[in-house]
């Protein structure tokens, strides 16, 4: 852990979290009051910590106000990211079938630009629940499904853009304390949370069981990150300094290589500055893996417009 | 710079002038010369167009086509236009903007009938009046307008979108009898008050009426079918894809839309939407 450079108490260890791209896409769910929407997105976004376990990895971006939605109702907007488009698709017409349609007063439109054959079809997937009465209404090229329901009817946008995003940037404080590691983390997310285009997939946008890419057990694609678990220490290769007793990991994922690099930028300020962290670091698989290389001491060097 | 073609004062004009040939696409960026020098048909003659209109280009706009003047014996403006924008200052005879299938055309007056009938696409706004047959089929076509806009500021005539495929027609002032007529599918959107046989034969395709008169329900034909209140999303998506193109309308919220099934003597899959206060 050299060529490291420190901010306050804290080291950042001169590292880097190698991302990969995703194909991701962004929903407005809006509903009659924010209450509704909330439940919509927090339901719809269940289960969708890590493409290793799961058909995607999504979470609530922002909420919205009845002037940003396109019904003028409150809304959200919900990120997800999954290995294609096929898959996202795949993931999105269940998870809005399952978890919006049948959330009371709620409607789902795109959130992104639809750049030449990039789209992914939801509505026009959805709309058969309708039974053949559906309603389609396009305007200015976009198509919206009307599908009657107990309530009135759930509309849904008919195909939705997607962007190659970038998914696994990830920040992993170590500190002595767990309360006050955990506490840093969580400031780390709220600032995170605060930026446009990115998700924190994990719980509480924090995930403490890092993982590893396979497992001394055939058919497991990954299993717990040996490196990082203190209770190892002694036992494995550790890459835990001495007195480090807990490790917290922030996984981010972006619509932009940009907004993630920001994003970690973001995180680790604000964990360093308010303490209980002894070091800052990174995961990454030796440069092997993803793409994007998102080192730390090179993002917190960058200036950033809006931060 | 931008073209302008002034109807000439002078000009006697008792019959029909055909202006087929005046769309933005195809004059857009020619030389004032080459233009007049262009013939049209008025009544069973042919004259050159410059014999009708004075010709001379104006403020920088490359892609603009603007027609002044009394413009009633002026017949097919813009049609089959497929780009660029037409601006019409005046009133403006029938079948402007027929069979468009692009850009824009703004009428500073009134048109006369069959306004956009058979259109394709792009937008016709009339900040006037409109006749009979807005966006409507030709007789004996099957088909109205299939994709596109019309807006009309004013009032309009009878039979406003009748066999309409696709689109969208927005009409602010009182609309005549027999809108939505045989519609197939696509929008009517009525601000203001709306005459009798409402989407007489509609088969698919929403009419929503929002002067806030309940008592038009009780006006419509019974093989329409009541079919409670809601407050659909979409609406607003309309309301606000109308401002953005200039058309602000009274915002309907927080009312409760009452809807009618119908036409149950055909498909019956259409909708009458009516906003109550």
């Amino acid at each position: 852990m050299s060529g490291s450079l420190r901010l306050g108490e804290t080291v950042i260890i001169d590292t880097f979290a190698e991302a990969f791209p995703m194909t991701a896409a962004r929903l407005l769910i809006t509903a009659d009051t924010n209450h509704w929407a909330e439940i919509a997105g927090g339901v719809m976004t269940g289960y969708a910590t890590s493409v290793i376990g799961c058909d995607a990895e999504a979470g609530v971006e922002t909420m919205l106000t009845s002037e940003q939605t396109p019904d003028g109702r409150p809304g959200i907007a919900v990120l997800a990211f999954a290995f294609s488009r096929d898959a996202l698709e795949k993931a999105l017409v269940n998870r809005v079938g399952q978890c919006v349609m049948t959330c009371p007063t709620t409607a789902v439109y795109n959130g992104l630009e639809i750049v030449g054959d990039k789209p992914i079809n939801i509505g026009g997937k959805l709309r058969r629940f309708g039974d053949g009465w559906q309603i389609s209404k396009r305007l200015e090229a976009r198509r919206y499904w009307r599908i009657p329901v107990m309530d009135g009817e759930f509309t849904c946008e008919e195909t939705f853009g997607t962007v190659k995003g970038v998914a696994g940037g990830n920040l992993i404080l170590l500190g002595a304390e767990r309360a006050r590691v955990l506490a840093a983390a969580t400031e780390a997310v709220a600032a995170i949370r605060r930026l446009p285009g990115v998700l924190l997939p994990f719980p509480g946008g924090i995930a403490r069981s890092g993982s590893k890419v396979g497992s001394k057990y055939k058919g497991l694609r990954a299993s717990t990150n040996t490196a990082f678990a203190p209770t190892l220490r002694g036992l494995v290769a550790s890459e835990l300094p001495v007195g480090v007793d807990c490790v917290y990991e922030i996984v981010i994922d972006g619509l932009t290589l940009e907004g993630v690099e920001r994003a970690t930028a973001v995180g680790v300020r604000a964990a360093a500055a308010f303490g209980g962290v002894s070091h800052i670091t990174s995961g990454n698989y030796g440069g092997k893996l993803g793409p994007h290389h998102i080192r730390l001491t090179d993002v917190l060097s960058k200036a950033y417009p809006d931060i | 710079m931008a073209l302008t073609l002034t109807w000439r004062d002078a000009t006697e004009c008792s019959v029909d002038v055909d202006g087929s040939i005046l769309r933005a696409d195809t004059l857009a960026g020619l030389d004032p010369r080459a233009v007049e020098s262009m013939t049209l048909r008025m009544g069973n003659a042919v004259v050159p167009l410059g014999v009708l209109f004075r010709v001379e280009t104006k403020e920088d706009a490359p892609d603009l086509v603007r027609i002044e003047g009394d413009l009633r014996a002026l017949t097919s403006v813009g049609r089959g236009m497929m780009a660029g924008r037409l601006e019409v200052r005046g009133r403006v005879g029938p079948h402007a903007g027929s069979s468009m299938t692009g850009g824009r055309i703004e009428i500073w007056g009134d048109a006369a009938d069959c306004l956009g009938a058979e259109m394709r696409g792009g937008l016709i706004h009339v900040h006037g009046d409109a006749g009979d047959r807005v966006g409507a089929a030709y007789s004996g076509s099957r088909l109205g307008m299939r994709e596109g806009v019309i807006l009309v500021d004013g009032r309009a005539g009878d039979f406003v979108g009748q066999g309409m495929r696709r689109g969208l027609i927005a009409v602010k002032g009182a609309m005549g009898a027999a809108a939505g007529n045989g519609m197939i599918a696509g929008s009517i959107f009525a601000f203001g008050a709306v005459g009798t046989a409402l989407g007489a034969g509609m088969k698919r395709g929403t009419l929503f009426l929002g002067a806030g008169d309940p008592s038009v329900a009780e006006r419509l034909s019974p093989t329409f079918l009541a079919s409670g209140s809601h407050s659909p999303p979409f609406l607003t998506i309309y309301e606000r894809q109308l401002e953005a193109w200039g058309f602000g309308v009274p915002r309907h919220r927080p009312t409760q839309i009452a809807r009618y099934n119908g036409d149950t003597s055909v498909r019956g899959r259409g909708e009458i939407l009516i906003a109550t206060p």
